[in-house]
């Protein structure tokens, strides 16, 4: 495990019998773009108008994907969430979305960005940006000062995985599953326990938006545990 | 799901827009080769560099405008440097400027990013005050805000509604004048907070007709003698306060005088330590002394101050041309004032009076001399003159005020300062010797209720001495620059209209102030304050702005809810009272806590600007190293997308234009038009235009384009050679170096720096020369408290950030004598309540043996965000209401409202409380 990765990285995982550990290939890498896209979109803000907010829709694509990934993934907490939630009302779905992750009188309630629930921002944050840089991943201007918004960074996953999906060789492959593997680890799980933690604060966390934060946290966690488990042995032959 | 199923529904999926279309990535470089990735060191192998490196600076009025380099990579702002780019000093014997900072700026790169930031417009959902928000765009709040505002401007006149400004804007010019303009095309009240936070030099202004008689910093090496009275430099001024130690290095007397042990204190020449509150009564035992000992510079008392001139003894009041038999009766003598003339042996009048007493007449004061000529006033002696009353005894101001100072002398006042004698009469006679001698004064003096007394004390004893217009001597605020850029801007097109009210007032009028001043202090005093307040608005010198009510708040650049002095009153009684508060502001504090719509502004290395602080000889240019942060905008952005609503508004409801009565004067104001008017039909389209019209417009700034300036950071302004704003082509005022140079008279009723003020309300309450005044006590309330500026913030800016928190206890805290506490069984640690009359609030003991007994000090600026109950020491200060009848005297020259030049204070420091112990929190203490 490289150092910081995060201690969730090794936790038990139920793995999809449809993917055979090992056989960690195209499908389980279009899989897996699928869900960080997906996740990435739920967890966006509505105030942007680049994002689609047909959220039924979001989540039933992500309960689709759940049956094509190579680990078990429950979201019916997600899909109950959402059957109380009337995607028509645009108006509910920012006041809940921005009254958790956007605004507030001590910050928002449930930051999403990585340097207001971690404490050692500026390196991490440092190092987001070489990972960008290093992927030739660039962020439209708009979106410049938060390149550690959750979105963002499940965003990047995306196109990692994305990229992995197609990868030619067996270095370039080996090089964006190392990275997501890595990404993940330092730059995602490390944070969501205070996210998690913030949320268990909150009284909105049974809303619909903090049951998307919840099933992030929990396919994170089988996330990493499966790349660790579906990478360790190709990975420490390869260094 | 099959395996045939399953790959089909992938392929689809991640063909589908969900995948491809990125929604924050701005492009992903097909061509580039993908690098090798197998550990994250891999990452670290490229050298990190920039994108840009911008000049900024921190638009915060804490006078420093230091010059910045700001570093940007992807849009990001990581860190800052100093730029240390200044071009030496400011002449060849002087230390340098560069380089400039301190911890704050520092720490602004990572402070931009913090949960404190308001990156949205919100709005309020719950209760006021009960913290529940929804982001709402900028049109629907703009929108909402619009509607409101052509609603009470409509119903109860635009008066009704105020945008309150601050020390957030008071540097940047550019922000500062948007404001200017749009107050000045809708007739908004603008509630002026340089009297409001009890800044305003009002007995500097009594004594020469002017506030902003600063210099640069490199003056206080140019001194031999410097008095570092109510100000701490070593804490608030960290960019300048080498220059002190400099100056005491080459020879400088650098004496502090404080009631606590500063860390300017510990590092000066001398520390002279009297009672809080008695400051007065020391400054006229020096002015004692050094009139005993003789060492006053007669010639320059003679022609520069009013010590020569004639005073009736039968009514203490200046002899005038109007009780002379011989020109009374000619009204182009009114305001002649006389002296009596040693080689005549005669009554003359004084050389440069006579002028129109009403209004001042400025124009005619430039061609008119106070040379004396052949002429020699007597300062001493008592002469029989004929007048339209008869025969009357006269003396002169010279006279009067050495039997004045004589009830001050060193041994009188040793029982209220605690200064011995020889203490004294030692700082008096160094400042003597001293040539030239200079007090370098913080603004603490103007926020009590007397402060104008020990202001004029200071200025006399810089008078006696001949300090006053010299480089290195005199007075030491803040300069100003000359309106003409800010002005001409804000009434570009539509002439002045502005309406400009002190804080001050203001707040009395809407914040039931005198029930305060009745509850705390008793009814005569209530009763005396409010009817010479009453009675100043009644005669026209002071406006009525407040009769129509407020209804409608706008905040921008302050925290208007922090520094309020009776802040806890004034929340109850006038700010929640309003019908809507519309708070603009980067950061989150008590003030957009409160309000209805809270609007994002940019931060400092987010906007362009051009700062004027006349503490260096240079402009500081602030450029934009970033984007605003979310959906923040600048003030000039803030107000256009306001301003733009309101006229689409006014359009859509048809509401037509009306005639606005300010100040007797008729205004066509248009809603529909407002936001044409504020862009000057579409000529001025951003900040950055606002700012080349500054640069144009204004005297002494080379003239150049802004985007020149901001290659450069700073530049050096025009006629600033020498350490002292002498020159008439500088962008700051000169007018008291002029008058000692060029012997114009000062805009002073007498022409002269007047220390002797005969008007009646002056004569009524014995301030006819500066007396000293108990501080105002509270019966039962033992502890003097005291306040002033901190290391670790400016203001209540930077006060949460969480490292800066870590340099001090992380909490609000107190310093208090360990004989005090030691009585109420407290220890270092504790978190005590400290209460008066008015309220409480909680806050973390900090003994110390700096402090004396019966005074508590706390460094102000701890918003109440910071405190239990959200009440800071706001809730506890009781003096907001105390309008001194002096300060709002009219129909007398120069006395009477004038904008940034004399208004009451608000008073902050003159009160009592009291503490116990609220919660142990010291371990290690015995219970």
């Amino acid at each position: 495990m490289a150092p910081g990765m995060a201690n969730t990285s090794h936790a038990p995982v139920v793995l999809n019998p449809l993917t055979p550990i090992g056989l960690r290939d195209a499908d389980s890498a279009r899989a897996r773009t699928l869900a960080y896209a997906l996740f990435s979109n739920l967890l966006a803000s509505p105030f942007d108008a680049k994002v689609s907010y047909a959220l039924h829709d979001l989540v039933q694509q992500l309960a689709d994907t759940t049956h094509v990934l190579p680990f078990t993934f429950d979201l019916s907490d997600v899909e109950d969430a959402a059957k109380a939630f009337d995607d028509a009302d645009m108006g509910l779905i920012r006041r809940q979305y921005s009254g958790l992750f956007e605004v507030g009188s001590d910050g928002p309630p449930v930051p999403l960005r990585a340097e207001l629930v971690r404490t050692n921002e500026s390196v991490a944050k440092e190092e987001i940006i070489r990972f960008y840089e290093h992927f030739n991943y660039a962020l439209n201007p708009s979106f410049q000062w938060a390149p550690d918004h959750l979105s963002i960074l499940l965003e990047f996953v995306q196109t990692l995985a994305h990229q992995e999906s197609a990868a030619a060789d067996a270095r370039a492959l080996l090089s964006l599953q190392l990275a997501q593997r890595d990404f993940v680890a330092r730059h995602i799980a490390d944070w969501m326990p205070g996210v998690m933690d913030r949320l268990s604060r909150n009284a909105q966390q049974s809303s619909f938006f903090g049951a998307v934060v919840t099933a992030l946290n929990r396919f994170i966690r089988a996330d990493l545990a499966w790349q660790n488990q579906s990478l360790d042995a190709s990975v420490e032959g390869a260094r | 799901m099959n395996a045939i199923d399953r790959r089909a529904f992938l392929a689809a999926a991640t063909a589908s827009a969900l995948v491809t279309n990125l929604k924050y990535a701005a492009a992903q470089d097909a061509g580039k080769p993908a690098q090798a990735y197998r550990r994250f060191e891999d990452l670290y192998r490229n050298k990190w560099t920039w994108d840009r490196v911008s000049r900024g600076t921190h638009g915060t009025n804490c006078a420093g405008t230091c010059a910045f380099n700001v570093f940007i990579k992807n849009g990001v702002v990581w860190r800052e440097e100093q730029q240390a780019m200044y071009d030496g000093h400011a002449d060849s014997d002087t230390p340098d400027y560069g380089p400039r900072g301190c911890q704050k700026g520092l720490r602004h790169a990572k402070y931009m990013y913090g949960k404190q930031r308001i990156l949205y417009p919100m709005k309020r959902v719950g209760k006021r005050g009960e913290g529940k928000w929804e982001r709402v765009t900028w049109d629907q709040a703009a929108r909402e805000i619009a509607d409101k505002f052509l609603d009470v401007s409509a119903e109860s006149g635009p008066q009704a509604i105020s945008w309150g400004s601050g020390t957030q804007m008071s540097v940047k010019v550019a922000s500062y004048s948007a404001l200017a303009r749009f107050a000045n095309i809708s007739g908004v009240t603008v509630p002026e907070f340089y009297s409001g936070v009890g800044d305003l030099p009002t007995g500097v202004y009594m004594t020469v007709g002017q506030v902003y008689l600063g210099d640069v910093m490199a003056s206080v090496y140019k001194s031999k003698c410097v008095l570092v009275w109510m100000a701490n430099p070593a804490v608030t001024r960290i960019p300048d306060a080498h220059f002190f130690w400099e100056a005491k290095y080459n020879g400088t007397d650098v004496i502090a005088i404080s009631p606590e042990f500063t860390p300017t204190a510990m590092h000066s020449s001398m520390w002279v330590n009297p009672k809080p509150g008695t400051d007065t009564a020391l400054a006229m035992s020096m002015v004692h002394t050094i009139l005993e000992d003789k060492t006053y510079n007669a010639p320059y008392i003679k022609e520069q101050t009013d010590m020569p001139f004639l005073v009736r003894k039968d009514t203490g009041r200046f002899l005038l041309g109007t009780d002379m038999s011989i020109v009374g009766k000619l009204a182009v003598d009114e305001n002649v004032f006389y002296i009596w003339d040693q080689k005549t042996n005669k009554v003359v009048q004084a050389p440069g009076t006579g002028m129109a007493e009403k209004p001042m007449n400025r124009e005619r004061r430039k061609y008119e001399s106070i040379a004396l000529g052949n002429l020699d006033p007597a300062l001493e002696g008592t002469w029989k003159v004929d007048t339209l009353d008869g025969e009357i005894e006269v003396t002169t101001v010279f006279e009067i005020l050495k039997k004045h100072a004589a009830e001050h002398s060193p041994e009188k006042t040793q029982s209220i300062t605690g200064v011995h004698p020889s203490v004294v009469k030692n700082v008096a006679r160094k400042f003597a010797a001293a040539k030239p001698g200079m007090i370098y004064s913080g603004y603490a003096s103007c926020k009590w209720l007397n402060g104008d007394m020990l202001q004029r004390a200071m200025m006399m004893l810089l008078a006696l001495t001949g300090s006053t217009g010299q480089e290195g001597g005199g007075i030491q605020f803040a300069n100003a620059p000359k309106a003409g850029g800010m002005l001409a801007f804000a009434f570009a097109d539509v002439g002045p209209a502005t309406r400009i009210v002190s804080a001050t007032t203001w707040d009395y009028d809407h914040g039931k102030m005198k029930d305060l001043n009745e509850q705390v202090y008793g009814k005569e005093l209530a009763e005396r304050c409010d009817a010479k307040y009453k009675e100043s608005v009644r005669e026209a010198y002071f406006p009525k702005y407040h009769e129509k009510g407020w209804r409608m708040g706008f905040f921008m650049g302050n925290n208007g809810a922090n520094w309020r002095a009776s802040g806890k009153k004034w929340r109850e009684d006038a700010f929640e009272k309003l019908e809507m508060i519309v708070a603009l502001a980067p950061d989150m504090g008590v003030t957009p806590f409160y309000a209805d719509y809270v609007l994002p502004i940019a931060h400092h290395y987010e906007r362009a600007d051009i700062m004027f602080q006349s503490r260096t000889p240079y402009i500081q240019i602030l450029d934009s190293a970033v984007p605003p942060l979310g959906e923040a905008v600048d003030d000039w952005d803030a107000i256009y997308i306001i301003s733009k609503a309101i006229s689409a508004r006014a359009k859509e409801r048809n509401i037509k234009s009306f005639f606005d009565d300010v100040d007797g004067r008729s205004v066509h104001r248009d809603p529909q038009r407002y936001h044409d008017l504020y862009t000057m039909d579409g000529r001025i389209r951003s900040v950055r235009d606002v700012i080349q019209f500054i640069i144009n417009t204004t005297p002494g700034v080379p003239k150049m384009s802004f985007a020149e300036m901001a290659k450069k950071g700073i530049v050096r302004v025009d006629d600033s050679d020498i350490a002292a704003w002498n020159g008439d082509n500088s962008p700051y005022h000169n007018d008291v170096f002029r008058c000692v140079r060029d012997k114009r008279p000062y805009e002073t009723l007498t022409g002269r720096q007047q220390y002797y003020v005969d008007h009646p309300w002056f004569l009524e309450d014995g301030e006819q020369l500066p007396s000293h005044r108990a501080p105002m006590r509270i019966p039962g309330y033992p502890m003097q408290f005291m306040m002033g500026h901190a290391r670790h913030g400016i203001h209540s800016m930077w006060r949460d950030d969480h490292l800066l928190l870590q340099l001090q206890r992380g909490e609000p805290d107190i310093y208090i004598n360990p004989k005090d506490a030691a009585a109420r069984g407290v220890e270092d640690g504790d978190l005590v309540r400290v209460f008066s009359p008015l309220g409480e609030f909680f806050v973390n003991a900090h003994l110390s043996n700096g402090i004396q007994p019966n005074m508590l000090f706390m460094y102000h600026g701890w918003d109440p965000m910071m405190f239990k109950n959200r009440q800071n020491f706001g809730a506890v200060i009781t003096t907001a209401g105390l309008i001194k009848p002096t300060s709002v005297a009219g129909d007398y020259g120069h006395l009477g409202y004038r904008v940034l030049a004399f208004a009451p204070n608000q008073t902050y420091k003159d009160f009592t409380c009291d503490f116990e112990l609220a919660e142990r929190r010291n371990q290690s203490a015995k219970t």
